[in-house]
């Protein structure tokens, strides 16, 4: 019987760069300078670290394939290096690799680096590989992801009634409380609180999603050393162990875009993964036990949909939750506390391992006071790439000791 | 119902993470003995992940109610208007102001209402 | 009997008023006023000679079995593909068997009547018993010129059979001359002409009426038997002189609707005939002329049959269904006749895959799906294992054909990013009727046009062009399901 990965591994470092557009750093200044970071944190040499996963989306246009990047760039000795790619959940990949490995016992030390630099892809964006493949590329639309998730609204507001109007109003507080957060934070893109005029007033990109809805594109690197609990305890005596609760992956299975059984007003494969993570950590009452979360906003719908599929708003109470504050930082489940892919930014496959940097901060409580959670116990991590009607979700759990 | 808006400074970069819009212009329609305020924006999306464009666009924060009757905590001038919500005065208006924007400035036609 | 058995027409939605391109164009060509009556008919950005060849056929088709069609001919002097048989992409967008015939006809604007011809005599000979015959044309004129008033888009199509005839094919008479008033050379994008004085009275002028003798003299005819002439001539002071030469009185003769479709080449004379047998009574005889470095004639009598068929969309009811193009700019962009930049995304190189587009042929050029053999479950494009996860069964599917099926919005949104030459791009999930999903572009209609659950056709449409290679891609899209205009 599957055990779970549940405190059978914990972080030892991490390392986490500035996100932004770093126009002055290579793909690999930002591996070294997460790596180096990591390490120092970690307190390990580099030849402690036995193998590593390497996570790389879009990035693939400036290093290539395969895991060389990562061993020449840090000059690893010869150690295993994975590449890993599953979209947004391209990090979260890299670090459920360490960790399996670690948990298997293959390893002792285990290295996770996602890195991506899409500045060099190209003015306005990713750049338009055919992430469906050649097929899906002669008969899908003409699609942005915008387009494709702001169709969530328009089914969501079908499904359970709720106005276009309260779903516009709810989606901009998504954002503007994550521009907050992100105002605090030296590490994040962008540091500048807008008001609720300046959101609600603001383009329409894709109806009902406007300007400040839509994430952009950032450059930027994280990682991650994990270890057994053991190990951990043994080398940072002095300090609380950050132990991973669950790590779970979801992928569409096809129903979705296919078959009449879809809703399309969330994330069939969040809501599975959700379920899926909540066992393996022994969590049964999310909205009271989950204690901060960092989702993916890739579109403030996304983090709208996402607070049910997580079970932590109940089914058409989302937009209730985040206007009364819920998710905001002094609210009960504070959401995006470093910001956020809004405002952290969006280096693809580093997103996923920056989401457990903050959480795994936070809950060593190393923030100061103005952006510090109060009294985490469990903090949850969340990436979706793709688009609604074919994804990939994946969900990491993390609690001190 | 009055609401609030607040004036924003014209021509003034508003950047979100994807790109920035700027108010090029705040005017007021008459219309059925009362005064409606519109923006002129544009949209610019130059660094999302999800490509780039421009956005031609009209809010519509309501009819005049107060116009720049005090200012908010940043100095910004704030006016009091009422919200349009009836369907049938939305599409009426959103025609109105594409006819008046025809010449100066064409394209603008996608219309939003607070 | 050999004949015509159905008809069907196709104006593209977008009509672009005359006086526009005289405003735009007038400075450098004043004399084009006298041609800036009207409006013409202008193919969508996705639209070209292809896909309204292929929307003429669907509204032909319609009622009728398309696993009987025996040969698709494609006619147009704009066909997309020098080598690559346009009429296998029109057949296949037909869902049409493989074992049938097709050619494409070009060359001249008498291609259209030329093609006609050869499928009643396929039929007539035995060699087939029914016969799809589609044309179309997107011809350009330069800007500025009064072709570029004149021309407009259209597609007409005729289904040839040997059974339920409405329209009987009596006869034939045809004309050959090497009369180049009009010309293309095989790498040139716009139309070039002669004197108008020379194209006007030596070719419509006397050709038509030589035709028409001819015909006549063939078939002991009188020019008064027949109910109605259909000839193209867009010099509609000529066209009096010829029915003059002809002795045709008004009444006889069929309208060329030059100001609301514009000249439509190839297709003219069969968009004409398309309309004239919307009004056609059984015992009619129809005089159709096709011109264009020579002439065809061909006569048919109309039978009791007519009544029976079903009423189609036709070239009335596709006309009503219009919007105006209320920008030349636009025009000149969507018929790729100046450049314009839609972003670096626009720029992407886009790879046709000719093996994999032959293995998925008919999935893409047809819409064929699947239908699960164990639990009667839908789907499109094609499952491998079925969809429904209460059956799962593998590869026990049967072939079923969706593009005429239709479905339901069940998502839709308009995008400002994508990279199109017609922003905002619309998309969306279709719920495809009986059963399945897919996500298509939406075209022919604006944001305000939808609603989730309500009602969509499928529209074969130009994909995408790829301008490195010349390569014209094609694949279906939702547009609006429209009421019929009775």
């Amino acid at each position: 019987m599957a055990q779970g990965i549940r405190d059978k591994v914990a972080i030892l470092g991490m390392g986490c760069t500035k996100y932004g557009e770093r126009w002055d750093c290579d793909s690999e200044d930002l591996a070294v300078q997460a790596f180096v970071d990591t390490l120092e944190d970690a307190g390990i040499e580099k030849n402690d670290i036995q193998a590593a996963w390497l996570g790389s989306h879009f990035d693939e246009v400036n290093i290539g394939k395969g895991g060389n990047f990562l061993g020449v760039t840090l000059h690893l000795p010869y150690i295993p290096v994975t590449r890993t790619e599953n979209f947004c959940a391209s990090g979260t990949e890299a670090f459920r690799g360490a960790c399996y490995a670690v948990a298997a016992g293959a390893y002792d030390i285990a290295l996770a680096l996602g890195v991506e630099k899409l500045k060099d892809t190209g003015y306005g964006g990713l750049p338009n590989s055919p992430a469906f493949g050649q097929f899906s590329q002669m008969i899908g639309p003409n699609a942005t992801a915008p387009g494709m998730f702001a169709q969530l609204a328009t089914a969501y507001s079908a499904k359970y009634g709720v106005p276009m109007e309260k779903i516009k109003e709810a989606i901009a507080h998504v954002s503007w409380k994550s521009h907050q957060n992100g105002a605090k934070n030296p590490r994040a893109h962008l540091r500048k609180p807008v008001s609720m005029e300046q959101i609600m007033m603001a383009p329409i990109i894709a109806y009902p999603l406007g300007l400040f809805d839509c994430c952009g594109v950032s450059d930027g690197a994280a990682a991650a050393i994990v270890t057994t609990p053991e190990i951990a305890a043994k080398l940072k005596p002095n300090q609380p162990l950050v132990k991973v609760k669950a790590l779970q992956i979801a992928v569409s299975s096809g129903e979705e875009v296919a078959y009449n059984n879809w809703d399309g007003a969330g994330f069939a494969t969040t809501q599975r993964a959700a379920k899926r993570a909540y066992e393996e950590a022994g969590i049964t009452n999310p909205r009271e036990e989950i204690s901060m979360m960092e989702v993916h906003d890739c579109f403030s719908i996304t983090e709208f949909a996402t607070m049910e599929d997580l079970q932590v708003s109940p089914p058409g109470g989302a937009a209730d939750d985040i206007l009364a504050g819920f998710y905001d930082l002094d609210g009960q489940v504070p959401c995006q506390p470093d910001g956020g892919l809004k405002c952290f930014g969006h280096p693809i496959a580093s997103s996923g391992i920056r989401m457990i940097f903050e959480m795994y901060n936070q809950l060593l409580g190393r923030w100061p006071e103005d952006r510090a959670v109060k009294n985490p116990k469990f903090g949850l991590t969340h990436n979706l790439g793709g688009v609604p009607t074919a994804n990939v979700c994946s969900i990491g759990i993390f609690g001190l000791d | 119902m009055s609401s609030e808006h607040v004036h924003q400074n014209l021509a003034e970069e508003v950047r979100s993470i994807g790109g920035y819009y700027q108010v090029i212009e705040e005017a007021a329609l008459p219309f059925k003995d009362r005064e409606v305020l519109y923006l002129v924006e544009i949209g610019h999306v130059e660094t999302s992940c999800c490509g780039a464009g421009g956005i031609p666009f009209i809010f519509v924060p309501g009819y005049i109610v107060s116009w720049r009757c005090r200012e908010n905590d940043c100095g910004l001038p704030v006016s009091e208007v009422e919200r349009i919500t009836d369907e049938d005065e939305r599409k009426q208006i959103t025609e109105r102001i594409a006819e008046t924007l025809r010449g100066k400035y064409p394209h603008f036609t996608q219309v939003s209402f607070a | 009997m050999a004949g015509i058995s159905s008809y069907g027409g196709y104006i593209p939605r977008y009509r672009l008023n005359r006086m526009l391109i005289y405003g735009a164009m007038g400075w450098i060509n004043p004399v084009t006023i006298t041609n800036a009556q009207g409006e013409k008919a202008v193919a969508n950005f996705d639209e070209d000679s292809v896909t309204l060849a292929v929307a003429a056929g669907t509204d032909c088709l319609a009622g009728f079995d398309r696993g009987a069609v025996d040969g698709v001919y494609f006619a147009s002097t704009t066909a997309p593909y020098k080598e690559r048989q346009n009429a296998n992409i029109v057949a296949g967008a037909l869902s049409a068997r493989d074992d049938i015939r097709t050619a494409d006809f070009g060359g001249s604007l008498k291609a259209g009547t030329t093609a006609l011809l050869a499928a009643v005599e396929a039929i007539a000979a035995g060699n087939a018993s029914s016969m799809m015959v589609c044309a179309a044309d997107c011809r350009l004129g330069k800007m500025g010129t009064s072709q570029e008033m004149i021309f407009g888009d259209a597609g007409a199509a005729f289904l040839v059979s040997d059974k339920d005839v409405i329209a009987e094919f009596k006869g034939s008479y045809s004309l050959a001359y090497d009369f180049v008033d009009h010309f293309r050379g095989a790498f040139a994008q716009f139309d070039r002409q002669w004197e108008d004085r020379w194209i006007r009275d030596l070719g419509f002028t006397d050709f038509i009426p030589q035709a028409v003798a001819g015909l006549c003299a063939k078939y002991s005819l009188q020019p008064g038997d027949f109910a109605k002439v259909v000839y193209p001539c867009y010099y509609s002071g000529a066209r009096r002189s010829i029915d003059n030469k002809i002795g045709l009185t008004p009444e006889q003769v069929q309208e060329d609707m030059l100001g609301v479709i514009g000249d439509s080449g190839a297709a003219q004379p069969l968009v004409m005939l398309a309309k004239a047998l919307e009004d056609a009574r059984p015992g009619d005889k129809i005089l159709l002329v096709g011109y264009g470095s020579g002439c065809d004639t061909l006569y048919f009598e109309v039978t009791d049959k007519i009544a029976e068929l079903a009423p189609r969309r036709g070239i009335s009811g596709s006309l009503a269904i219009r919007t105006d193009l209320d920008n030349y700019a636009k025009y000149l962009v969507w018929r790729r006749m100046v450049p314009a930049d839609i972003g670096m995304r626009g720029e992407e190189d886009q790879w046709t895959r000719w093996s994999l587009v032959w293995r998925n042929s008919r999935v893409v050029l047809g819409m064929q799906g699947n239908k699960c053999t164990e639990c009667g479950t839908q789907a499109y494009p094609p499952q491998k294992i079925c969809v429904n996860p209460d059956c799962n069964a593998v590869g026990r599917f049967e072939p079923v054909y969706v593009s005429d099926k239709g479905g339901k919005i069940f998502s839709f949104t308009s995008d400002m990013l994508a990279a199109t030459p017609n922003p905002p791009a619309i998309y969306g999930n279709v719920e495809i009727n009986d059963g399945g999903k897919v996500q298509l572009d939406f075209t022919d209609c604006a944001l305000e046009d939808l609603a989730v659950s309500k009602a969509v056709d499928f529209s074969f449409r130009l994909k995408y062009y790829d301008p490195k290679r010349d390569i014209s891609f094609y694949f279906w899209k939702a547009i609006p399901a429209r009421e019929e205009v009775a």
